[in-house]
């Protein structure tokens, strides 16, 4: 066996110890861990924008909507000196929301541009509640989401509650495969959360108490990924992060390669710099999440990096080789084309006697299973199949190319740009 | 706010998680070996089917016949083999001792179809384009006789009932090929030797120019 193989097999295996391991504690676990919704906690809503103007209305009109009592609630948007209209475009909706009668606090402020982590900041320090809820400002909710995750806040030791994310009207071939991959975090994040491994809580929407703020500092402002940041600290000082499947909340995925490359550069870079500032999460201490789902997040991440590009190259060569042999034969097939009962129990021997293809059968099923749990829990109904094929087809590539630019920019401490 | 909680480590979950995962790997690498060892299986029984269509071959041939299809069929079932056994040489190893005695078996039904094609060939006037090819799968000229064996497959698929393609592993220890490299003065592979006799090197489709069959 070449390492090639055995590098190949020695990820499947990981493979299937984590799809048990995340499966076990789903089976055993998940139908204990739901709670009921709640609407007795105080909650202020912090949107931090900065040239949002095309989506800010819609954002707050759904928070405005949110099914909470207008008392309990508070909306504070913080215009991060917008070069656009969205500092007018929030307070114009601000006014129309108020006049509705019976609708939550809302505040529109704005500053000088510092960046999202000190945007937050400023909204934190406006608030009064016991919660406080990020949110992105080209994100919307349905309006039972916060209720629902309110009711995750059953003890003092849960620090923070995370919804699903779904991707609003995937249209563009980039947005489709986010889609998938979305449906796929929906299933980990809930089996994360089953063992308190969750260790990013979204940007686009995520509760936190309060008094963790107070206590342990506000978001970093100069973290370009001060979402990971603030859950690994939740995660460092030994709190919870729970998810609430049932709770949705849309966003808006990046439509071109540049927006998403851009999105992902970010992102990436940002987690290798987080989980270097608390290294010391990858220990015995942190139970599941420090021995066993870092640790594999990262080994995984090195071998399919290292498979995917090697597999690249060979399929390159193959190709070339390929078309060499083609070329020796004018670009006929004679009969090489013709399917016949003969070729096609070929084909299955073929298929069936390789172990890598077994392999990969197997994991695309398990994939489906996700996927059937995530449109199951988040009530989708839209079709997911050409988004599955995009997904299959050009994940692993795409997911590759930014993760090798991402390190790059780590190793020659370049710094990635929101935009 | 100095509430901690404990996250010890699921061991008995971890445990199972590795036991399933252990038992799933081995069910899979069995079950491809299963299916290799099908494929061995269905090899075997094709030799069997093949000899019958051999029988028939060797009836039309005391009957001086000149009927063709009984050939064609035969050949036709002879590359069904070496598909498989090629299979069977990527899954099971080509040195397995099962390939090799199935490869051999394979070249003995070659030789006695070839015989009888040469006889048809004799008696009926017009008959099939004959070539022997010679390959090796050693790693010197492995890559070459693939290429080859590409060309020749494609070349039979053109012509499936006027073509009749051997092919012969060099370094089979079997004592006709070895009579027949002698005949051939077979030095190097891979190598074509046309009806006529004539030693070619292919290396595109062109080079089987003389070897068509007339329409």
């Amino acid at each position: 066996m070449d390492i090639y193989s055995f590098l190949v097999y020695a990820l499947c295996f990981i493979g299937l110890f984590l799809v048990s391991f995340y499966s076990l504690g789903m089976l055993k676990h998940y139908k204990k861990t739901i709670r009921g919704p709640r609407t007795d906690l105080k909650v202020s809503i912090i949107i931090p924008a900065y040239n949002e103007e095309k989506s800010i209305e819609r954002t707050m009109r759904s928070v405005a909507a949110l099914e909470y009592p207008a008392n309990n609630l508070e909306i504070i948007v913080v215009d991060d000196g917008s070069k656009d209209n969205t500092y007018s475009i929030a307070k114009r909706v601000a006014g129309e929301i108020r006049k509705k009668g019976n609708s939550p606090k809302i505040i529109v402020i704005t500053k000088t541009n510092g960046g999202k982590g000190s945007a937050l900041n400023l909204g934190i320090s406006k608030s009064q509640s016991e919660i406080v809820v990020t949110m992105d400002a080209d994100t919307f909710t349905r309006p039972d989401s916060l209720k629902k995750m309110m009711g995750y806040f059953y003890s003092p030791d849960v620090m923070s509650v995370t919804p699903t994310i779904g991707i609003h009207e995937p249209k563009s071939i980039w947005q489709r495969i986010q889609h998938v991959e979305y449906y796929v975090s929906t299933y980990l994040r809930k089996s994360f959360a089953i063992i308190n491994a969750i260790h990013i809580t979204p940007g686009a929407f995520a509760a936190y108490r309060r008094e963790f703020f107070n206590k342990y500092g506000g978001f970093d402002v100069g973290n370009i990924t001060e979402d990971i940041e603030v859950a690994l600290r939740v995660q460092y000082n030994h709190f919870i992060i729970e998810n609430t499947p049932s709770a949705v909340v849309y966003t808006i995925a990046p439509r071109t390669f540049r927006q998403f490359l851009t999105q992902r550069k970010r992102w990436y870079t940002g987690y290798v710099h987080n989980l270097w500032k608390y290294k010391k999460l990858f220990s015995k201490e942190y139970g599941a999440m420090g021995m066993i789902v870092l640790p594999a997040a990262l080994t995984t991440l090195v071998m399919a990096l290292v498979l995917t590009v090697y597999s690249l190259i060979k399929s390159i060569s193959q190709i070339r080789d390929g078309l060499v042999l083609l070329q020796s034969t004018g670009f006929e097939f004679g009969g090489w084309m013709e399917i016949n009962q003969f070729v096609l129990m070929q084909f299955l021997y073929k298929f069936f006697s390789q172990p890598i293809f077994i392999f990969t059968a197997m994991f695309i099923f398990f994939l489906c299973m996700y996927l059937v749990f995530s449109r199951k829990t988040m009530k989708y109904n839209e079709g997911v199949m050409i988004n599955l094929v995009l997904f299959l087809a050009l994940y692993s590539l795409v997911y590759t190319t930014f993760w090798l630019i991402s390190l790059m920019y780590v190793a020659i401490g370049r710094k990635a740009k929101w935009r | 706010m100095e509430i901690r909680t404990n996250n010890p480590l699921p061991l008995m979950r971890l445990l199972i998680s590795f036991i399933v995962a252990c038992a799933v790997f081995v069910g899979v690498f069995s079950f491809a070996y299963s299916v290799s060892y099908l494929n061995y299986q269905q090899t075997v029984y094709y030799n069997h089917v093949i000899n019958s269509s051999l029988n028939e071959l060797r009836i039309l041939s005391s009957n001086n016949s000149c009927e063709y299809e009984a050939f064609v069929e035969a050949s036709s079932l002879l590359d069904v083999i070496a598909g498989r056994i090629s299979l069977l040489e990527e899954r099971l190893g080509k040195t397995d001792s099962r390939v090799l005695e199935q490869k051999r078996y394979y070249s003995e039904m070659q030789l006695e179809h070839l015989n009888m094609v040469n006889k048809y060939n004799n008696r009926c006037g017009t008959g099939f384009k004959v070539l022997l090819f010679f390959y090796s799968n050693s790693p010197l000229y492995e890559s070459a006789s693939d290429r080859t064996g590409y060309i020749l497959e494609v070349f039979k698929g053109k012509y499936p009932s006027k073509v009749m393609i051997y092919s012969f592993d060099i370094d089979l220890k079997y004592e006709p090929i070895e009579l027949l490299k002698q005949q051939h003065s077979i030095t190097t592979v891979p190598v074509v030797i046309t009806g006529t006799g004539e030693k070619i090197r292919v290396f595109n489709i062109g080079d089987l120019k003389g070897s068509e069959p007339s329409e």
